[in-house]
């Protein structure tokens, strides 16, 4: 039998490409959804500058999971474990020197990338413990790894920082804008438009709380409002009284088809507490609200996705939203 | 053995396709940019392949691909020290044969490197990335790189030595950075002393005489000494670096000075590789049969390649835990580097590619005044009277581990196992 042309050769091997891409592309249909879990491939907002997946290696009972940065860059040192191409997820370097824990509510299902063997996940978390126990020790090839100057930079300049990037996010910081959301200057401005209401009557109190509003918003009380998606019960947020600052991701399910509309969240008395402008609905995107703590009193609301037609139509998808005290 | 991409048929459909898009330069431009993102997106999708945008793919990939190998000073090389063999040169002098040129050759295997092994990991940046191509060209780097370090050990070492030196120089304050595309120590890389004066490229003809010199004294360990051990060559060759001053030269480029070191450890290595090639182990006193380690160059199938990763690796931890005194494992070691060097090189793909025939059995003793193994223990500065030893406990490591490594034999034996090179 004749061999093969090159040709021929080349396009059997990306038929075979594309067959394990529809056959991650199953696996990751199995598992949409689910909440991260041990052998999950990751990718991250915070660190997509870089080329790097997130190996999820455990979960933690508080729901913080141990992960470790994972590149297809160059081989495995000492502190790395090496997928090959023929494993689950490979070819791929797990940098286990780089493991660390991070908030589960980073990893957002439509997030992820792939899936590893579990014994790659049980090998990598021996790896992990060796490092942190000093007890790392690697083969002979490893070594010569870890000495080349190509190795070291790459280990500086993408696993390290791409740990230094992840720390440094949080839910809230790593949710991304879609081109036609609101803008964080969108958000001030209506938070500023919303103190003015009343200055004429409160202008002593409301300088003060204009000071107050000034001051950079940094870790507000923060929660995710699934909006298209079955859930269990309300969705709640935890505010302590001293909070100025309230932040709704409100995230849009994968089953709202695009389209313009707006998002509005009303009191139980439906009386509108804050509507958006027209905007584009992408699903499986998110969008951060930041919203003045008193806009929002202890209670019941509901947010709604609305079509096109306007505030008042039959809504898209809508969720409970308790706020409730922080103890 | 490399693909070789038959575009020749498509070459009509690819002009075509060229020749109606200069009309919209703007239009061209755009769909260029996103070229290799589109493609990672088509293979994504199941869909069959459409021709003209794979030969856009194509195209782009060819472009950058040379452009590349100029960067890292391999155009000019021999194509074999990528791993591509039969070829002087990465494109045909004759135009008729263009279609088959070594740069199409390698551009089949970088295409398979990025695009069917490493799908996977392109994908999933496209779910936060509008546009992946910057991927795509960091992937020909490592590409690059790591065909360089299998099919050219010795180049790759020197320079990573080399380099390593040089940094810890510049760490030290001795040496500086004058002027570089990037703030890392490449080819391009112009390099002075703090005092220096003098312009790039004064001296050129002075450096293959140094590090000629340079040689003298770091070699066998600028090739052999590896791992952590590979530190003290760096410092060994860092102390030199002043010896460039004390000959006048202030200012080089990198490649000014690597070059050089490289053809010399190039050329004093190849004469004894010529000729070990097909020699025969020679025997130690008192052994009856007698093993043959030949040049074997492992060609590119990932497993054949796999096997022979794991092989170096099985006989390198072997000897760390082998029942012999540390004089004898230094040589062995050495010896064993020396080995896997010959096992790397470039040689025509014809001749026996396979690991698996690394070791042969029951050939004829060898002629014991053979000048090579003169010129072995000469290069490698081991004892001549204890190769023929040293080569039969290699033959014996190399037979276990291959035995071990395609389930036909345990490995626990090895450890502690005594020695035929036991002596000092």
């Amino acid at each position: 039998m004749a061999p093969d042309s090159p040709r021929e050769r080349l396009e059997k091997l990306a038929a075979q490409a594309r067959e394990r891409a529809l056959g991650l592309k199953a696996e990751l249909e199995r598992r949409r959804g689910l909440p991260a879990g041990p052998g999950d491939l990751f990718v991250l907002p915070a660190t997509a500058g870089l080329p790097v997946e997130w190996a999820v290696l455990e979960r933690a009972a508080d729901g913080k999971l141990l992960v470790v940065p994972a590149d297809a860059g160059p081989p495995a040192g000492t502190a790395d474990v090496e997928v090959p191409a023929d494993a689950p997820g490979g070819p791929l370097s797990l940098r286990c020197r780089f493991g660390t824990w991070l908030d589960g509510a980073l990893f957002e299902p439509g997030r992820r990338s792939g899936v590893l063997a579990p014994e790659t996940v049980a090998e990598a978390l021996r790896r992990f413990r060796q490092v942190e126990s000093g007890t790392l020790a690697g083969s002979p090839l490893a070594e010569e790894v870890d000495a080349e100057p190509e190795y070291v930079d790459w280990i500086r300049e993408v696993p390290e920082r791409a740990r230094e990037l992840a720390l440094a996010a949080r839910p809230s910081n790593v949710r991304r804008f879609p081109s036609r959301s609101w803008g964080m200057p969108h958000k001030l401005a209506a938070a500023f438009a919303l103190v003015s209401v009343g200055l004429s009557v409160w202008v002593g109190q409301l300088q003060r709380k204009v000071d107050r509003l000034s001051e950079p918003i940094f870790n507000p009380p923060s929660e995710t409002v699934p909006l298209g998606e079955d859930t269990r019960g309300d969705i709640s947020l935890a505010v302590p009284r001293t909070a100025l600052h309230v932040q709704l991701v409100l995230s849009l399910d994968s089953s709202i088809d695009a389209q313009e509309g707006y998002l509005e969240i009303v009191d139980r008395f439906d009386k509108a507490v804050w509507q958006s402008d027209r905007v584009w609905l992408a699903p499986d995107h998110d969008y951060p609200l930041t919203l003045p703590r008193d806009r929002l009193p202890y209670g019941i609301y509901l947010v709604r996705v609305l079509p096109a037609a306007g505030f008042g139509s039959p809504p898209l998808a809508e969720e409970r939203l308790l706020i409730e005290v922080a103890e | 053995m490399g693909l070789r991409l038959d575009l020749w048929s498509n070459r009509r459909r690819l002009d075509l396709r060229l020749s109606s898009r200069t009309s919209h330069p703007e239009k061209t431009a755009a769909e260029e940019a996103g070229v290799f993102t589109a493609h990672v997106r088509a293979l994504g999708s199941g869909a069959p392949l459409d021709s003209r945008e794979f030969e856009a793919l194509w195209t782009a990939l060819r472009a950058a691909l040379r452009s590349e190998l100029k960067r890292r000073g391999l155009w000019d090389s021999p194509p074999s020290y990528l791993g591509i063999f039969g070829s002087g040169s990465w494109e045909p002098a004759s135009p008729e044969n263009r279609h088959e040129s070594a740069l199409d050759e390698i551009l089949a295997e970088c295409y398979s490197y990025i695009f069917v092994s490493r799908l996977r990991s392109l994908q999933a940046q496209l779910i936060i990335k509008q546009n992946i191509d910057g991927l795509i060209f960091l992937n020909i780097r490592h590409f690059l790189h790591e065909r360089q370090k299998q099919h050219d050990p010795i180049g790759f070492q020197v320079f990573e030595v080399l380099q390593s030196a040089v940094r810890l120089a510049i760490d030290e304050g001795e040496l500086r950075v004058l002027a570089a595309g990037e703030d890392k120590v490449r080819n391009d890389t112009v390099l002075g002393f703090a005092d220096g004066m003098d312009l790039p490229g004064q001296g050129r003809a002075e450096l293959a005489s140094l590090v000629a010199r340079w040689n003298d004294e770091l070699l066998p360990d600028l090739v052999t000494l590896r791992g952590r051990r590979q530190e003290e060559v760096v410092q060994r060759l860092r102390e030199r670096l002043p010896d460039l001053r004390e000959e006048g030269i202030y200012t080089f480029r990198f490649k000014d000075l690597v070059d050089p070191m490289k053809a010399d450890v190039r050329a004093r290595w190849a004469a004894i590789l010529d000729l070990a090639q097909g020699e025969a182990v020679p025997q130690a006193a008192g052994e009856g049969a007698r093993n043959l380690v030949r040049l074997a160059g492992p060609d590119t199938e990932v497993e054949e390649r796999e096997v022979f990763r794991k092989l170096i690796e099985c006989v390198l931890i072997s000897l760390e835990s082998l029942g012999t005194d540390e004089r004898t494992r230094g040589y062995l070691s050495t010896l064993w580097q020396f080995v896997r060097v010959q096992a790397s090189e470039g040689i025509e793909a014809e001749a026996a590619s396979r690991l698996d025939r690394a070791l042969v059995a029951g050939v004829e003793a060898p002629d014991e005044e053979r000048p090579s193994l003169r010129k072995l223990a000469e290069q490698l500065h081991i004892p001549r009277d204890r190769l023929p030893a040293l080569y039969q406990t290699l033959g014996d490591l190399l037979e276990r581990c291959q035995a071990a490594i395609s389930g036909k034999a345990a490995v626990t034996s090895l450890k502690g196992k005594s020695t035929h090179a036991g002596r000092t």
